[in-house]
This record gives structure tokens, C-alpha cells and sequence, in this order.
């Protein structure tokens, strides 16, 4: 019993901690609490429920698809907003509310493109469950806990290992040097955007045959994704992938033997009892 | 002669106010004209807070709450009336306010977002969750009307009750934005280091007008749970608290008449685009990007530099320069 909820945790762990991880890469570099995040990943999802069950595309082609759009959304508030407030250096909370006006706009949209009501897709394997000693799993737990996995080792390959990668640490570490030493700060900008977006939507279509997919899901999941990236550090990705699983456990554990009610405020007052204390996150380094 | 102008502007806006009821007896506009009040009084404090202190805010909806929660759960369960109950939920929504203002005004920005985000959710799960308290999700039903010597206020009479307290709460802010108090706090938003090395307890002004904001908040509550005579979880979401700010945002930051007008044109605009309810987000969002954009000063700034340019078109003698364009 302990196990099954324990993997259920870590399942919903995951998808918070690929939010947060998108969410601390925009903070990052632009220094902007992303408050769109959990749209991406409705959108994402939204993407492949359209991809998968209303083109009745091959899975591969659908994940593209997914990602695509959302990257293509991400470039495009870049450019349209982000990047034109940045020149004329408006004030960082005009960007949050730039954030929040996109978010209702995606929500809106995408209430008038798949309606309000819940929609289901399919899971990644045809089996739904299995037995690993004794556990029931459901398999697209497993299919979540892999590509989380894959999609940070390849980011993580992607930063430290290739050039263009630490091109983009670099313009998020120091804009002015990275700037001084050739890098095109707005491009590697737009890289963490695209990047941001695409973990968010992958998020999204691996946790759509989890949970019911509608318009009003990015909010939440949106939300636990600041909190694992505000619990784990705001400065550090990996405290963003701590944090989600960290989130994830807990809520699994109180949700089951506590009450339901009771989990959703603990991810809340969690996040609330981490910025009193230690405002920099668990992992995080203090910014002055 | 400006002065003049805008005065007569605001003198006439204020008789219209008080006279229309005389020649329309339309309840829907009664209504509309309540929830445009009760909306500026939020948008006021808030901007107190957001525009002049610089503090944002997404917790307005839990105060909000707190008015509107505790004067109609004192009614309906113990009998008293409005004239008690609705102090005593102001009093608490200012209480919550310091509790949760000390820990949470020492963060900025961002986290200051975030943090009051997290609160707003907290308290409706809350309201949501403690069923035998609040009454869970289907919320509190039962609700009557204030009296007053013996009058039910309601329609007409709730209206200018309505007004005279808006009219009082923008005299009370204009006052403290116009003080010494109102001085520190614009200097708290342009820099809280230096405000704080000449002598400002930043920390102290920051709670307290929180915690004055909340105060009408939760005073808009009560008179709002008080026109619907019933109130659930639903209306007390993080979307309201995001209202709040899209009207100070939308007429004009650090700016009490642009509250007001923001509160009138976002009221108004929904039911305008009658029909258009299902797409209000839509619009908000729309007009909330193209004033972050092109018009950060918001509707107030957009109609003052419209002005200046127009003053600048006539006036002949002076060269023409675009100096009053900013």
C-alpha cells in the first residue's frame, strides 16, 4: 500500500518538478516569474489530445506537434511582449501581469477551441497495469517517471555539455559578459523560452492519460509547479526537480492517510512556510 | 484651467451619480451601479498598496472574503445585525492582514506575487474544505438585507448607501496619499533602502497598508454578500484577486481617480459585451496586454497625454514642441 502511494507521489512529483524546472529556466534568464507556465502545459496537452485523437496521428508525430506549438507560442509572447518590455526596461511585476493577461488568453482560447469539459487520452501503453513485486503499477506512472528522466538528462547533457547550451547558462548567469564575449543574449533568451515551454508541454502530454485534460488544469498544476520551483531554489533547476518530487510524495501521503481536502493547501502552505524561512528554497543561494 | 476642467468633470460625474436614480428606476442598473461601487473600493485599496507603496497583491479575494464570510456567517448563526457583524469582519480581515503581513511584506516582487497567490488559494480551499464552518462549497444562503431605522436597504436606498461609503473611502485615501504618510509610501515603491536610511519604517507602512487595504476589502464583502444575499466559494478565487488588479492596472497606476474609472469600465464592459460573457477573460486579457504595451500609465494616462497633446495643438504662441508628450 505504502509503495503504490509512494509511486503515485512520485508520478505527480515529476510532472510539478519538469514545471518548475521550465519555470526556473525563464526565472533564470529573464528574471521573470513565468505566470503563464501551467497554460503551456495545458496547451501541450490540449496539442496532443488534438494530435492523438482528433487527427488520429501516430504518437511520435502528435509529441511533435505538441512541442512544436508550444515553442512556436513560447518564441511568439517573447517576441511580441517580453522582449519589447525588456528594451524599454519596464518594471518586472508589468512582465507578471503581461504573464497573467497571456494565461487568461490561453485559458479563454482554449475554452473556445475544446470546450470546458474534461477530455481523456489514451496512455502511452496498451496494458494499463502491472506487477513489480507484489505493486500494482499503473503503467503510464512508469511512462512518466521515464521520460522525466530522459527529457533531464538531455537538458542536462544539452547545458553542461554543448556549447550552445552553456552559451545560454552564461547569458542567464551574467547578461553583460556572456554579451561581451559574443553570445546573442536575445537568442539564448528565446532558447530558455522554447526549452521552458517544451519540458511544460511534454509535462502536459504525459500526464494527460493521468489526469482529465480541460482548460482550468494548468492553473493547479501550474501553481505546484512555482511551488516545487520556489521550494527547491529559485536560482537551481535541479532544487526545482527536488522540489516537485518533495511536493509530490508529501501531497500523495497526507492525501491518503490524512484527507484529500487537506493536500492540495499542504503543497500551498508549504511553499509559504519555505519563503518565510528560507526565501532562496532548500537548494537555492541568496540573491542580493 | 485645467484644474477647473477637471473638476467639473469629476463635480458633474458625482451629480449624475446621485441623480440618476431620480429619472431610471431600472433595479439591473441599481445593481451594476453597486458592484461599480463596490469595486472601487477595492480597486482602491489596492492601489494604495500596489500603486503607490509598489506592493502587489493576489491575496484582495481573501479579504474579500473575510467581509464577506464572517458578518453573513455572524447573521445567519447568531442573529445580530449588519451594523455589528460588518465591523467585526473588518476588524478580522485587518487582524488576518497583520498576521499575514508581517512574514509575508518582508519578500518583494515576485515572491511577495507568489506568496500572496498561495494565500488567496489557501483561504478558499479553506472555505471550500471546513464545511460545518463556511458551509463548503455550497456557501451561505439565507442572507437579508441591512435595515436601517427600520428600512430594509436595498435597491435605491442600498445604492446611495453604496455611494456615500465610496465617496468616503476615496476622501479617506485621497487624504493619505496626499499626507506625509502618503510621501513615505511613494518612496518605499521608488526605493525601500532609502526610504528605510531616512528614517521610514518601511516594514511598519508596508502592514499597515495592507492591512487598511484589507479593511476595505473585506468592507466591499460584506456590502457585496449583502446585494447577492448569498455568497459561495466560487466568487472568492485568485480570478477576483487578479480582477482587482486588472482594474488598478487598467486605469492607471499610483492614480485614486483611475481606480474609479477602471472600476467603472471593467464593470461596465462585460455587461456591455452582453453576450460576450463567456469570453470576458478573452477581453481582459486583450486590453490588459495592449495597456501594458503601449499605455503603462493605463485609461488616466492615456487621457492626460491625449490632453496635453491636444493643449499643445493650440496653444500657437509656443513653438511647437512635444514637450507636454512626455
Amino acid at each position: 500500500m505504502f509503495a503504490q502511494i509512494f509511486i503515485s507521489g512520485i508520478t505527480m512529483g515529476c510532472i510539478y518538478a519538469m514545471v518548475g524546472f521550465g519555470f526556473a529556466l525563464v526565472f533564470n534568464s529573464t528574471q521573470i516569474f513565468n505566470f503563464a507556465q501551467g497554460e503551456f502545459l495545458m496547451l501541450g496537452a490540449m496539442m496532443h489530445y488534438t494530435g492523438t485523437v482528433i487527427f488520429k496521428l501516430p504518437f511520435a508525430l502528435s509529441l511533435i506537434l505538441s512541442l512544436g506549438t508550444l515553442s512556436l507560442v513560447a518564441i511568439f509572447i517573447e517576441l511580441v511582449a517580453i522582449s519589447p518590455l525588456r528594451k524599454k526596461s519596464a518594471n518586472v511585476i508589468m512582465m507578471v501581469l503581461a504573464f497573467i493577461a497571456f494565461s487568461m488568453l490561453f485559458k479563454n482560447v482554449s475554452e473556445m477551441i475544446w470546450g470546458k469539459y474534461p477530455l481523456m487520452v489514451k496512455g502511452f501503453f496498451i496494458q494499463e497495469h502491472f506487477q513489480i513485486a507484489g505493486i500494482m503499477v499503473q503503467s503510464q506512472s512508469l511512462a512518466v517517471m521515464i521520460t522525466t528522466a530522459i527529457s533531464l538528462v538531455i537538458l542536462w547533457l544539452f547545458f553542461s555539455k554543448t556549447m550552445f547550451g552553456m552559451a545560454v547558462m552564461a547569458s542567464a548567469y551574467n547578461t553583460k559578459r556572456a554579451y561581451l564575449c559574443g553570445v546573442s543574449v536575445h537568442i539564448m533568451i528565446i532558447t530558455s523560452f522554447v526549452l521552458s515551454a517544451a519540458t511544460s508541454a511534454l509535462a502536459g502530454t504525459i500526464v494527460g492519460p493521468i489526469a482529465f485534460i480541460s482548460p482550468s488544469m494548468g492553473f493547479e498544476l501550474g501553481i505546484k509547479g512555482f511551488a516545487a520551483a520556489v521550494v527547491g531554489g529559485m536560482g537551481s533547476p535541479v532544487g526545482a526537480i527536488l522540489g516537485g518530487l518533495l511536493i509530490g510524495v508529501l501531497e500523495s501521503l497526507l492525501g491518503s492517510y490524512v484527507s484529500t481536502a487537506y493536500s492540495t493547501l499542504m503543497a500551498f502552505t508549504f511553499m509559504l512556510i519555505v519563503l518565510y524561512i528560507r526565501p532562496e528554497g532548500i537548494l537555492g543561494v541568496a540573491s542580493r | 484651467m485645467q484644474r477647473l476642467t477637471q473638476y467639473g468633470f469629476w463635480g458633474a460625474l458625482l451629480i449624475f451619480l446621485f441623480l440618476w436614480p431620480v429619472f431610471s428606476q431600472n433595479p439591473y442598473y441599481f445593481h451594476t451601479g453597486i458592484m461599480v461601487g463596490i469595486m472601487v473600493m477595492m480597486a482602491l485599496g489596492l492601489n494604495l498598496l500596489f500603486g503607490y507603496t509598489g506592493q502587489i497583491s493576489l491575496a484582495h479575494a481573501s479579504f474579500y472574503a473575510i467581509g464577506a464570510y464572517t458578518s453573513t456567517l455572524l447573521e445567519v448563526n447568531t442573529g445580530i445585525s449588519f451594523w455589528i457583524s460588518t465591523p467585526l469582519g473588518i476588524v478580522l480581515a485587518a487582524l488576518v492582514a497583520i498576521i499575514v503581513g508581517l512574514p509575508t511584506l518582508r519578500l518583494r516582487d515576485h515572491y511577495l506575487a507568489l506568496a500572496t497567490l498561495s494565500f488567496c488559494m489557501v483561504t478558499q480551499l479553506f472555505l471550500v474544505n471546513a464545511k460545518g464552518f463556511t458551509g463548503g462549497s455550497e456557501g451561505v444562503m439565507g442572507i437579508k438585507s441591512p435595515t436601517l431605522f427600520g428600512m430594509a436597504l436595498k435597491g435605491i436606498s442600498y445604492y446611495y448607501f453604496v455611494l456615500i461609503l465610496t465617496l468616503l473611502i476615496f476622501v479617506i485615501i485621497r487624504n493619505i496619499v496626499n499626507s506625509r504618510v502618503g510621501l513615505a509610501l511613494e518612496t518605499i515603491r521608488e526605493n525601500e533602502e532609502a526610504a528605510g536610511s531616512l528614517g521610514v519604517n518601511t516594514l511598519r507602512y508596508k502592514v499597515m497598508v495592507f492591512a487598511l487595504a484589507a479593511a476595505f476589502a473585506a468592507l466591499a464583502g460584506s456590502l457585496y454578500a449583502h446585494l447577492a444575499l448569498f455568497i459561495s466559494p466560487e466568487t472568492f478565487g485568485v480570478m477576483m484577486s487578479i480582477e482587482v488588479l486588472v482594474v488598478v492596472v487598467i486605469g492607471g497606476l499610483a492614480r485614486n481617480d483611475g481606480a474609479v474609472i477602471g472600476a467603472i469600465v471593467m464593470t461596465l464592459l462585460p455587461e456591455l459585451l452582453y453576450g460576450f460573457e463567456e469570453h470576458r477573460l478573452l477581453v481582459y486579457g486583450i486590453i490588459m496586454l495592449l495597456l501594458i504595451m503601449f499605455a503603462p500609465k493605463g485609461i488616466v494616462g492615456v487621457i492626460s497625454s491625449l490632453r496635453n497633446l491636444v493643449r499643445s495643438k493650440l496653444d500657437s504662441r509656443l513653438p511647437l514642441k512635444e514637450e507636454g508628450n512626455e
